[in-house]
């Protein structure tokens, strides 16, 4: 028999068959079928000594009772409110575990709960509580208390999809143990990077009103005190080895607490604000900050975020715009302090240069990005970002732009940007960034 | 693709003697898988679990096998997957139009027993005064007759081809006139079942657009009789059925169903919308079931029922090609499917005939046993495509009570175009002789291809040859000759029985010249027992 069978699986097969049935049953005792259908019985006769069961694998399981719903989806799994989370808590402090307590719609009523506790491998802490009627859509969770407080995030504020009042107290704490400081300026050096840490206590009543789904205004009201000094991050020396309070201003121990008064408005008419394709978005905002007890950090900072995108000749090819316009201006006699200065080069902008590359009084962004969606799920993009700061005597202008760009690989679903990747070089080398949402 | 070679061949070592290629009660018209079996196991499947495993298993590597399950003409017997009805015989328009159905639909008032709040059509399931189990779904306001009525078209034609449907009807009700039975329960995501409420029903009903009299359309579709086993895989076997043995892959009926499919725009044609039904007097029975996503009715990124997104029926949900095209170009060398125009019909959704092209037609995404489709299969599915008349197409397509006659029309007059272009496609392809007799001493047949007016067959070459049953061994019994009329003469042989090998002589379709061969059991009533086709 050997010799006749040819290699493969129809030779193991064959000998498997030879073992399994007896040659003197399959040859002998065994008549051939008589018919067709005695044929095919005779498959199903021997079927019927196999059966078995079907048997799906745990993955199959696993996927299957999600779908049944028999549990929460993975975006909703909680124990008793509190949700595990994976985000970054600020530039620099990589991504952290978080965890958050979501009580929506406390008994029915449209107060509802939040408060998160986040440690990051870097030392970064965030602790954040809030309660009122904060902005939400059913059962999901908030928007992070620091979207609204960071001028790139703008956009990103989260929209109450009932509309109408907004009103909620915001109590938060943040310790920031290696952020980094280059100077003030555009002329700073990446030699001149050094570590400092940052930590303030929040004490907000946040308001605002909804007027139309894509009209909105916050304001908030608020007390913030800061503590600020030399930085842990073993890779750079400290604030203090470079930098003094004149180059580095409210650097000189004690820093002062600040009352905080802001304003935003909000014009968003992208079709969908986390995956848009084609609208735009105007925010606006003030905000003005008083030392407490003093005129040495008094100064008020007016910002402007146009973001625009327009679908090229395909929803599934957008080409994406955005300025970002900075102005702080200090009171007569004051100054701002360096670590409420913004800065350019993060996630969102200037890609290409190291966190918290440029920080000044001024900023202009502006940035480019063609993106393309070879698959519904799976964006690609390629992206220019342009920018710098200025100094408070210097006027706005477009000389003097530092640029970076890159590409960049988004996983979606229809409304959000769950994962981005993005790569980045400028004229100092390159940035990889892995962040949960949409560049802007 | 070895190992299930390997199992196949282990069964036929398994059983000897299947050398013989003729036996006395071929060809077979019925399969008698219906022998009573122990009731099978319930099986539930995973939706995203199976666009997983299809997308990544399962995919043929190599030329498939030919199909497993047809009989020695190549024809599919009737079994507990499949019935001839209109590839088999005429079937009237009143049969047409009445599909699977054995009533008019529900009867007096609908006792509500439980709901469904998610998914992507909402609905309920509810007992009539006769006492039957229905279940209703519904059209999105915006689409008030969209999905409903491409789920009742679609069950008639599924049924003609021969599969097995659930009855269905447009229905439309009184919110007043429903009450919901004690008992009845309501399934809400995440959080399991509870009872159901007066609110409840009032939430899945707020969905649904009323009528100027303030009825609501539904779509209902009577249970099925038998306990239910969950849908069939499109691959291997149920593991606990003895009676199914042929690889699900290797059913003509299955991979044929990819014409059927293609034709009808059926791009949910996987697992997941099958049901097997353990019926009296205990056997499974293979189904059909839900075709919401068919014609132009389909649903959009957000998961809501709406006109069908274009990529369906061109591209799967993960198609590597265009995605990797697409993304060396910029996005630049993007899909043509994205261009395709549809026409503004609500009633209808997004269907069209002149960019179908049923070779390129894909589900939403790979299926077994549509991958391993092989040119016969096509053909066995074409032929019964051709059977359906523009005015049966026109009837069929009335019965989903679109409410446009604009609509109706084109919608019918689409399927007529793409039904044309299927038949081109598959009897252009290989030698399309069928309707094989014996009249006065002389095979006579038909030329599907020339019914179809696809070309003309200027002639015919035959050549006998004697059979040997044992071996298979071709004798010839002559030279080849030729004529001009569709029938050969019967040859004197000896043989029991004896082949004869035409081949179309057309220059209009020169695939015609590819061999049909014809088997002949001899005796004083010689009569046909074969089929056997030549492809390239």
């Amino acid at each position: 028999m050997l010799r006749t069978c040819r290699p493969g699986a129809a030779c193991l097969a064959v000998l498997v068959g030879r073992l399994l049935v007896p040659a003197a049953v399959a040859e002998d005792a065994v008549p051939p079928p008589r018919t067709r259908a005695e044929a095919w019985q005779r498959l199903r006769d021997q079927k019927r000594l196999r059966l078995q069961p079907y048997r799906p694998g745990p993955i199959e399981r696993e996927i299957l009772a999600y779908e049944k719903a028999e549990r929460p989806s993975i975006l909703q799994l909680n124990y008793k409110g509190f949700y595990p989370r994976i985000r970054s808590l600020a530039s620099g402090s990589r991504l952290a575990p978080v965890l958050r307590f979501w009580q929506p719609d406390i008994k029915g009523s449209s107060v509802s709960l939040h408060a998160s506790a986040a440690y990051s491998p870097t030392g970064y802490e965030l602790y954040d509580f809030q309660l009122g009627r904060l902005p939400h859509r059913g059962s999901e969770l908030p928007a992070p208390s620091t979207k609204g407080d960071d001028v790139y995030e703008l956009g990103q504020l989260e929209e109450s999809p009932t509309g109408g009042l907004l009103l909620y107290t915001s109590l938060r704490y943040r310790h920031q143990p290696r952020d980094a400081f280059f100077g003030l300026g555009q002329d700073t050096q990446p030699s001149g990077r050094t570590s400092f840490l940052y930590q303030d206590a929040s004490y907000e009543l946040v308001t605002g009103w909804q007027f139309t789904p894509r009209l909105v205004a916050t304001a908030r009201l608020g007390y913030v005190q800061v503590f600020t000094t030399d930085g842990e991050d073993d890779d750079f020396p400290p604030i203090g080895a470079l930098y003094d309070d004149q180059s580095a201003p409210g650097l000189a121990l004690p820093q002062p607490d600040f009352h905080k008064l802001s304003g935003l408005l909000l014009w968003d008419a992208r079709d969908r604000p986390f995956n848009p394709h084609r609208g735009g978005m105007i925010g606006l905002a003030f905000t003005r900050f008083d030392d407490r007890g003093g005129e040495s950090f008094a100064f008020q900072r007016l910002a402007a975020d146009v973001r625009g995108y327009v679908s090229l000749g395909s929803p599934q090819r957008v080409l994406a715009a955005r300025l970002l316009l900075l102005r702080d201006e200090a009171r007569a006699g004051s100054r701002v302090p360096f670590y409420l200065q913004e800065a350019l080069s993060n996630s969102h902008t200037l890609r290409g240069y190291p966190t918290f590359r440029f920080r000044g009084e001024k900023g202009l962004s502006l940035q480019a990005e063609y993106r393309w969606e070879p698959a519904p799920a799976l964006e690609l993009a390629v992206f220019v970002d342009a920018g710098r700061v200025f100094r408070p005597q210097q006027d706005v202008g477009l000389d003097g732009l530092r640029a970076s760009g890159g590409f960049g690989l988004r996983i979606k679903t229809h409304d959000d940007v769950l994962v981005r990747f993005d790569v980045a070089w400028g004229d100092e080398g390159g940035r990889a960034y892995l962040r949960f949402g949409p560049a802007f | 693709m070895a190992l299930r070679a390997a199992m196949v061949l282990l069964l036929v070592t398994a059983s000897p003697a299947l050398a013989q290629k003729f036996y006395p009660d071929d060809p077979l018209l019925r399969d008698r898988d219906d022998a009573v079996v122990p009731q099978p196991g319930a099986v539930e499947l995973s939706t995203a679990y199976d666009v997983i495993e299809h997308t990544f298993h399962h995919r043929p590597d190599g030329e498939p096998a030919p199909a497993a399950n047809v009989n020695t003409l190549g024809e599919v017997p009737d079994s507990s997957w499949f019935e001839n009805r209109i590839g088999a015989r005429a079937m009237s328009l009143d049969e047409l139009v009445r599909g699977p159905a054995t009533s008019e639909g529900p009867v007096g008032r609908w006792t509500v027993t439980s709901g469904k709040s998610e998914g992507i059509t909402p609905g309920f399931t509810m007992r009539d005064e006769a006492g039957e189990v229905w279940f209703v779904k519904f059209d999105r306001r915006e689409y008030p007759v969209l999905s409903t009525g491409a789920e009742v078209i679609a069950s008639r034609f599924f049924h003609a081809m021969g599969y097995f449907v659930p009855e269905t009807h447009v229905a439309w009700f009184r919110r007043e006139e429903l009450q919901i039975a004690p008992g009845a329960r309501i399934a809400i995501k995440g959080a399991g079942k509870r009872a159901m409420t007066q609110a409840d029903l009032d939430r899945i009903l707020s969905h649904v657009k009323r009528e100027e009299d303030g009825s609501l359309r539904a779509v209902v579709s009577r249970r099925l009789p038998g306990v239910p086993l969950g849908p069939h895989k499109y691959h291997g076997t149920r593991t606990d059925d003895p009676s199914d043995v042929f690889p699900h892959e290797d059913r003509r009926e299955l991979r044929g169903l990819r014409v059927f499919s293609a034709w009808l725009n059926h791009d949910d044609s996987r697992s997941v919308n099958t049901l097997d039904m353990y019926v009296p007097p205990g056997y499974v029975k293979h189904h059909l079931i839900d075709f919401s996503s068919t014609l132009g009715s389909g649903s959009d990124a957000t998961r809501q029922i709406g006109p069908q997104n274009p990529r369906a029926g061109n591209e799967y949900v993960i198609d590597w090609g265009p995605i990797a095209r697409a993304a060396a170009t910029f996005g630049i060398a993007d899909r043509a499917w994205r261009r395709v125009p549809y026409r503004d019909f609500p009633e209808i959704g997004n269907i069209e005939s002149d960019f179908f092209d049923p070779d390129r037609w894909k589900p939403e995404y790979p299926n077994p046993a549509f991958e391993r489709m092989r040119p016969e299969d096509a053909f066995w599915a074409a032929r019964i495509v051709a059977r359906f008349t523009p005015e049966a197409i026109r009837a069929m397509v009335a019965t989903g009570r679109l409410g446009n006659p604009a609509a109706e029309e084109y919608l019918a007059q689409t399927l007529v175009v793409r039904r044309d272009k299927i038949v081109d496609r598959y009897l252009r392809a290989l030698n399309p002789l069928d309707g094989f007799r014996v009249e006065d001493r002389a095979l006579v047949f038909d030329n599907a291809g020339e019914r179809a007016g696809l070309a003309r067959a200027e002639g015919y070459e035959h050549q006998w040859f004697a059979v040997d049953n044992a071996t298979g061994g071709l004798t010839p019994l002559g030279e080849p000759t030729r004529s001009t009329g569709a029938r050969a003469a019967l040859t004197d042989s000896d043989s029991e029985y004896t082949m004869v090998r035409i081949r179309t002589l057309s220059d209009a379709a020169p695939a015609w010249r590819q061999a049909v061969d014809v088997f002949l059991r001899n005796g004083t009533a010689p009569a046909i027992v074969g089929v056997e086709r030549e492809t390239r």
